[in-house]
Order: C-alpha cells, then sequence, then structure tokens
C-alpha cells in the first residue's frame, strides 16, 4: 500500500523541522557559552543559526540534492519538456520550483531558530546589538548587521540560501535533461557535495566563486556589505550564463560529451584547481608571476621535497598523456580495423593521432601557463615585475608540451611493441621513479624535465632538456612506427 | 567447486607460471633499492634500515606492482571471452569471486613476504654481515638523538612486545593492503571497459588520493602514508586503517553495483 501523498510531502519537512530544531538547540547552547552571550539578541541567534555552516554542509545541502534528484526526473519528463518548449525553459522552471521549496525551507528554518530564540529569553534589543563595540569581536560577527540592521543581515542570508538553491538545482537540471543520464546526475550531485565539503574544510584555498557553501552561509561575506553584493551577483550572472550557455548548445544541437570528452573536462578541472591550489601557496611568497611560476612548477617545498609540487607537476605532466592514451586504447579495444581501412595504414591512422595528441599537449600547457597568469592577477592584483618569465616561460611551454607529448607516444610505443594494453602503466610507474630528485639531476631522462628547478641552471639545462625529450620522442617514435609494421595488431 | 577452492586452485597455478618472476622482482625491489641507497644514509639501527628499504621506490612502485601481480592475467581473461564459456560451468559470481580471491591471496602472499624478506634482511641477516655500521650522527658528547624504536613510525609500538611481533604485524598490514588494491583493480576490470584506465584505477586512487590528502594537511590519513609510514611522526595505530577503511568502502559499493547489475557490466564481455 503506498503512503497518501500529504505523507510523502509531510514527512521529509518533518524530518526537516527536526533537524532545524536540533541545530537551533545546539547553536543557542554554543551561543550560551560564549564571551559576549550576555550582548546577543534574538536576531543574533536566527542569524547564527542560518549561518551554521555545518548544519548547512552536511544537513542543508544534503536535503536540496536529494529533493532535486526527486524532481528533476520529472523535469525529464517527455510532456514536461513539451510543455516547457525546450529543455533549457525546462531546466530554468524546475529551478524556480526548486527554489521555491528551498524558501519554504528557509522560513521553517527561521521560524523554528526565533522561536528557539525567544524561548530562550534573549534580549531583544536589536539597536544594542548593531552598535555594540564588542560587535567586531562577537561569535556572530556581521558588518552588514551592523551597518543596516540584524533583520537585513537575516534576509541577505535568506536571499542568498535561495539563490543558491535556484542556481544550485538549475544546473543540476540541465546535467540532467543534456545527458539524460540519471547516473551523470548522481555523479554532478556528488560533486556538489563534495565541493561543498571541501569549500569547508579547506575554504582558504579557494577562489571565493569556486566556493559553493559560501553562497549558502554567509559567514566571511556578511563581514562585508558589498560582498553580499558580490556574491549574489556573481551567482546571478553564472545562473544567466549557464541558462545562455545551456540554450546555446540545445538550439545548435551539440552532442552530449563523449567519454572521452568527459574525460578531458575531469582533466582539466581537476589541473586548474590544484595550479589555484599551487598558486594560492606561491603568491604570498613573491611579487613576481615569473618566479611564483617556478616555486609552483619546482618540484621542492620550501620544507624541501613534498609530495604535494611533485604530484603536481607529475599531474600536469602525465595527466594529458593519459587521457590521450585512454582515449586511444577506446579506439585499440574497438574499431580499430574500421579505422584503419579509412586510414590505408596504422602509421597513417598513428600520424593522425599523434598529430592530436601533440595539439593537445601545446593546448593544455599553454592554457595552464595564461591559468597560472591569471590566476596569480587575480590573487595578487598584478604580474609583478616578471623579471624571469622569458625563459621559465618558454621552458614551462616547450618543454612542457613536448615532455608531455614523449609521454603520450613513449605510453603508446610500448603499448604497440608488447601487445598488451596494461603495459602503459610501467612507462608511468617509470616515470615517477626517475622524476625523483636524484635521477632529474642527471636531466637523462624524460621525467619532470618541465620542473622549473631545470630553469635554476640557466639557458644551457634548458636548451639540453629540449635535446633530451627531442632525443626521448625520436626514439619513441622508431619503436613505435617499426611495431606498426607488425601485421599483428591485436592487444590484450 | 566453490569459490574459495577454485581461488586456491587458480593461485597455485598462477604462482608455477609467470608470476614467480613478478614475485620475485617485487620482494628485491626494497632490499636492492636499500642496499644502494644506504651510502648516502647514516643509519641508527636495524630498524632505520628496515624504513629505508621501504621508504624509496616501494611506496612510489605500490600500486603498480600489486597491479602487475595477477591483474594482467584477469584482464586478459575478460577482453578473450572466457567469461562467456565459463558460464556454461560456474555462475559468473562464483567465478568472479574466485579470480578476486585468488589476486588477494596473490597479494598478500607476495607482498607480506616483501615485508619479511625486508624484517630478514635487517634484523637477522644485517647483525650477521655487518652490512651497515649503526650509530648517532651526533657529535661525541652530545645528547643521543635516537629515538626509542618503539615511538619511531606508526607501527613501531610493536616492537614493545618483539621485533618479530612488528615483523609479523606490519607484514600482514601491508598485504591486507595490496589484496585490498588488487581486488579494487580486478573490480574496475570488470566495471570499467576501458582496460587501461581499470588497471591503473589503484594507482589513481592511491595516487590522487596522496596528493589530495597531503594538500588538505591530512598527511595521516594519506594512502601512500598509511601503508608506508616512514615518512612521518608515529600515529596512533588506528589511524591508517582510515583509509583502509575507505578502500573497503569503495570495494564494497563496487560489488553492490555489479550485484545490482546481475553482473551485465562492460568489462566481463
Amino acid at each position: 500500500m503506498t503512503s497518501p501523498a500529504w505523507a510523502r510531502l509531510a514527512a521529509p519537512y518533518a524530518l526537516f523541522t527536526a533537524l532545524v530544531a536540533l541545530h537551533v538547540g545546539y547553536t543557542s547552547s554554543q551561543l550560551t557559552v560564549g564571551i559576549v552571550a550576555e550582548s546577543l539578541n534574538a536576531w543574533d541567534v536566527v542569524l547564527s543559526s542560518l549561518n551554521g555552516p555545518y548544519f548547512i554542509v552536511y544537513v542543508a545541502i544534503p536535503a536540496l540534492l536529494l529533493a532535486n534528484h526527486r524532481t528533476v526526473l520529472v523535469a525529464g519528463d517527455p510532456t514536461a519538456l513539451i510543455r516547457h518548449g525546450s529543455r533549457a525553459a525546462a531546466a530554468f522552471a524546475h529551478g524556480l520550483a526548486m527554489a521555491r521549496r528551498a524558501a519554504a525551507g528557509v522560513v521553517l528554518w527561521i521560524a523554528i531558530s526565533a522561536i528557539g530564540a525567544t524561548s530562550r529569553g534573549w534580549s531583544r534589543d536589536w539597536s544594542a546589538a548593531a552598535g555594540s563595540p564588542q560587535n567586531s569581536d562577537r561569535l556572530v560577527t556581521h558588518t552588514l548587521a551592523a551597518a543596516l540592521s540584524p533583520a537585513a543581515a537575516v534576509v541577505a542570508q535568506a536571499a542568498m540560501l535561495i539563490v543558491s538553491a535556484w542556481l544550485v538545482a538549475t544546473a543540476l537540471a540541465m546535467v540532467h535533461l543534456r545527458t539524460d543520464s540519471v547516473r551523470t546526475l548522481r555523479w554532478a550531485s556528488a560533486g556538489v557535495m563534495v565541493a561543498a565539503i571541501l569549500s569547508f574544510q579547506a575554504g582558504q584555498w579557494l577562489p571565493p566563486l569556486l566556493k559553493p557553501v559560501n553562497y549558502f552561509y554567509s559567514a566571511q561575506a556578511i563581514h562585508d556589505t558589498g560582498s553580499v553584493v558580490h556574491y549574489l551577483c556573481a551567482t546571478l550572472v553564472g545562473g544567466a550564463a549557464l541558462l545562455v550557455g545551456f540554450r546555446w548548445t540545445e538550439r545548435h544541437a551539440l552532442p552530449a560529451p563523449s567519454a572521452a570528452q568527459r574525460r578531458w573536462l575531469v582533466l582539466v578541472a581537476i589541473l586548474l584547481a590544484s595550479l589555484w591550489l599551487m598558486v594560492r601557496w606561491a603568491a604570498p611568497r613573491t611579487d613576481d608571476a615569473g618566479d611564483a611560476l617556478a616555486f609552483v612548477f619546482t618540484g621542492a617545498g620550501e620544507d624541501g621535497f613534498s609530495i604535494v609540487p611533485f604530484g603536481f607537476i607529475l599531474l600536469v605532466a602525465i595527466g594529458p598523456a593519459y587521457v590521450v592514451h585512454a582515449g586511444l586504447v577506446d579506439r585499440l579495444n574497438g574499431g580499430l580495423y574500421t579505422e584503419l581501412i579509412r586510414y590505408g595504414s596504422p602509421s597513417r591512422w598513428l600520424a593522425r593521432r599523434l598529430l592530436g595528441a601533440a595539439g593537445a599537449s601545446l593546448a593544455i600547457v599553454l592554457a595552464l601557463l595564461a591559468a597560472h597568469f591569471l590566476a596569480f592577477t587575480a590573487l595578487t592584483g598584478g604580474l609583478g615585475t616578471a623579471t624571469s618569465v622569458s625563459l621559465g616561460g618558454f621552458h614551462f611551454a616547450v618543454n612542457g608540451a613536448l615532455q608531455t607529448f614523449v609521454y603520450a607516444v613513449l605510453l603508446l610505443a610500448v603499448t604497440w611493441a608488447t601487445g598488451r594494453i596494461g603495459s602503459g602503466l610501467w612507462v608511468i610507474g617509470a616515470v615517477l621513479v626517475l622524476a625523483l630528485p636524484g635521477p632529474l639531476s642527471w636531466l637523462l631522462f624524460p621525467a619532470a624535465l618541465n620542473s622549473m628547478s631545470v630553469v635554476a641552471g640557466g639557458a644551457a639545462d634548458v636548451v639540453r632538456a629540449t635535446v633530451v625529450l627531442l632525443a626521448w620522442l625520436a626514439a619513441a617514435l622508431v619503436v613505435l612506427f617499426v611495431a606498426a609494421r607488425r601485421r599483428d595488431i591485436s592487444f590484450e | 567447486m566453490n569459490a574459495v577452492q577454485l581461488a586456491l586452485g587458480e593461485a597455485w597455478s598462477y604462482t608455477r607460471g609467470r608470476a614467480v618472476l613478478v614475485v620475485a622482482v617485487v620482494i628485491l625491489v626494497p632490499v636492492v633499492s636499500g642496499l644502494i641507497a644506504r651510502g648516502g644514509y647514516s643509519l641508527w639501527d636495524g630498524a632505520d634500515y628496515f624504513s629505508l628499504q621501504l621508504s624509496n621506490l616501494v611506496p612510489l612502485l605500490f600500486p603498480f606492482l600489486v597491479v602487475a601481480i595477477y591483474l594482467p592475467r584477469l584482464s586478459d581473461e575478460f577482453a578473450n571471452g572466457f567469461t562467456r564459456s565459463v558460464r556454461t560451468r560456474t555462475t559468473i559470481g562464483t567465478y568472479l569471486a574466485s579470480r578476486l580471491v585468488a589476486a588477494a591471496i596473490l597479494a598478500f602472499l607476495t607482498f607480506a613476504a616483501m615485508v619479511v624478506v625486508v624484517w630478514l634482511v635487517s634484523f637477522v641477516a644485517d647483525p650477521l654481515l655487518g652490512l651497515n655500521d649503526y650509530g648517532s650522527a651526533a657529535p661525541p658528547g652530545q645528547e643521543d638523538p635516537i629515538p626509542p624504536l618503539a615511538t619511531r613510525f606508526t607501527f613501531s609500538q610493536l616492537f614493545a612486545y618483539s621485533s618479530a611481533m612488528f615483523g609479523v604485524g606490519y607484514a600482514a598490514w601491508v598485504g591486507i593492503n595490496a589484496a585490498t588494491y588488487a581486488v579494487l583493480g580486478g573490480l574496475a576490470l570488470a566495471l570499467v571497459e576501458n582496460r587501461f584506465i581499470a588497471l591503473s584505477v589503484p594507482a589513481i586512487v592511491y595516487w590522487l588520493g596522496s596528493f589530495v590528502t597531503a594538500v588538505l594537511g591530512w598527511e595521516e590519513f594519506s594512502p601512500s602514508t598509511s601503508v608506508f609510514p616512514f615518512s612521518i611522526t608515529q600515529q596512533e595505530i588506528w589511524q591508517p586503517f582510515v583509509q583502509w577503511g575507505i578502500l573497503l568502502v569503495a570495494v564494497a559499493s563496487a560489488v553492490v553495483v555489479m550485484r545490482k547489475r546481475e553482473y551485465d557490466v562492460p568489462g566481463l564481455g
């Protein structure tokens, strides 16, 4: 027997109410033990409750994602699409519907917080709180509350929660309607959840626009009245751009990304996120963008050899080659003969694929170089004197792209020569070992030669790295094309 | 025959073949790298030499070595359509379980043996042969900086019982982790169509996990330092189990997905 509709509707709200009540009780108890409890008023308590990052990250966002998941599947229904006229309109309508639900949830949240606050006998002297000299030291610090009124801060916080819910719901609806895949929707929802946790737990490393949790809780934004406007505007502009982009791809009937394209998207996202972290780490240590580039891609931190920069430069060098190779393995596994018929010979097919790999290597390295300077400018307000950009930039762009391309060719050469799909892993393992500082100092292997520590040796070492990479590239190409002459091209 | 019997038979038949070479390499890697590296270090004692052997190449190559032991054969079986013919003799679930158990047994035995060999070299052969000159690097007259064995690194707490207890306990720990990564790789082979990506799943989990935990400042939960805890200060014994627990959750999730799809997964053909 199925439960009645009202019960299905009421149950989530009842659960949410119970969780909010628990949260309010906890927040009140925390405020009670705070050093400034005597100067708090009801609006402070409401704002504290509405600002609670743990509650937002671990209750509000999961609740939003679960509710979204249940309703977004309906938005993809053919009748809904006909009714709305387009996928973009359906996604927009879904986002608005979720924003309405979020508004109901936020109102409920505020009401329970207010009841909790007044039941504990908090003072209602709002003006005292707004003008309090200890305002900046208080458990709940909010310039907006001091500048306007605590009520305005609560309204701003509520607006941010609702607008954020709209943005997330619309974006996820677009993902679902574009890919028509529940699995992709799940992954995207999980991505939102992970991003929220990371932005809260490791928020100091993330740029404001990549802090989804900051759209939900305004603890930082509320320090500055301008930031609230900034956050809301950024959210609205981001949402509008999302809708326009989605509508454009829909009108031009662009296909959903393939598995290979999705891999590139994931890699670029990982690389950009890692680059941001590294630039954030490097920016306070220098006022020169070129020096920062050296810091980011040196492979050793100020505390000596560390897994973070080592992992980063290997990620940059091996990541694109890995994705290129994964795409080639897709082709090796199925449909290779069809492609070979089209190209006439394995050598021609390989040449075409390798040209693509070379282009991808160069594109990704140049994109990272541009992203580095953009990130540095965003963090410091300028490029600085940038005295060491020329040699470092040349080394990074040329040797970096060359190294990535060498890895792609090596992976393919070893795979083709051995006839075993898994043998490419040994190339990656060897690169890991040879990239350690000891072997790297010899500049003999195609490993970590994109490290900016090579620049410290001057132009001679940079050129030597280029020559070494070209020699390895030539050797790998010879092995590959000799192996390609083999008649048996089945891969185990 | 049940899955365990099939697994034991498979593990035994495979060990007699090509795997012997792989196992030998895995066991020799730390010993050889330790012999090469020891010249550049001033070693305190056998425990220091033990950690040196397991600090350089082994943590770097661990996931690749785990994969190399058995998973290429499993990959061949899946790719060659063996799974289609095996369905006439046993259920696909039993077959897959037997292969995963075989992978786990081989990985466990290989890596546990590796640690035991390193322990034998450090605590038995070295005192007999006098490979290293141990002692404090501090100038004469200054305080001896050598910390007690039981506080040296995670799992060295077991030295409080005996050196052999440490050897056995730590060998079991490395073996268990190797077995879990091997099972994860085997499941990835079944679930992911692209075999290159599937075979690299253990390495991606291990390396990306190590990178992310290092970035977040959670080195104590890093996959690499949880298995080879010689580059960080001593942690509570329970802490390495956190990453292993996460691995187990990943393995269990993969099994649930596969059963939910009734083994109709891309890798099994």
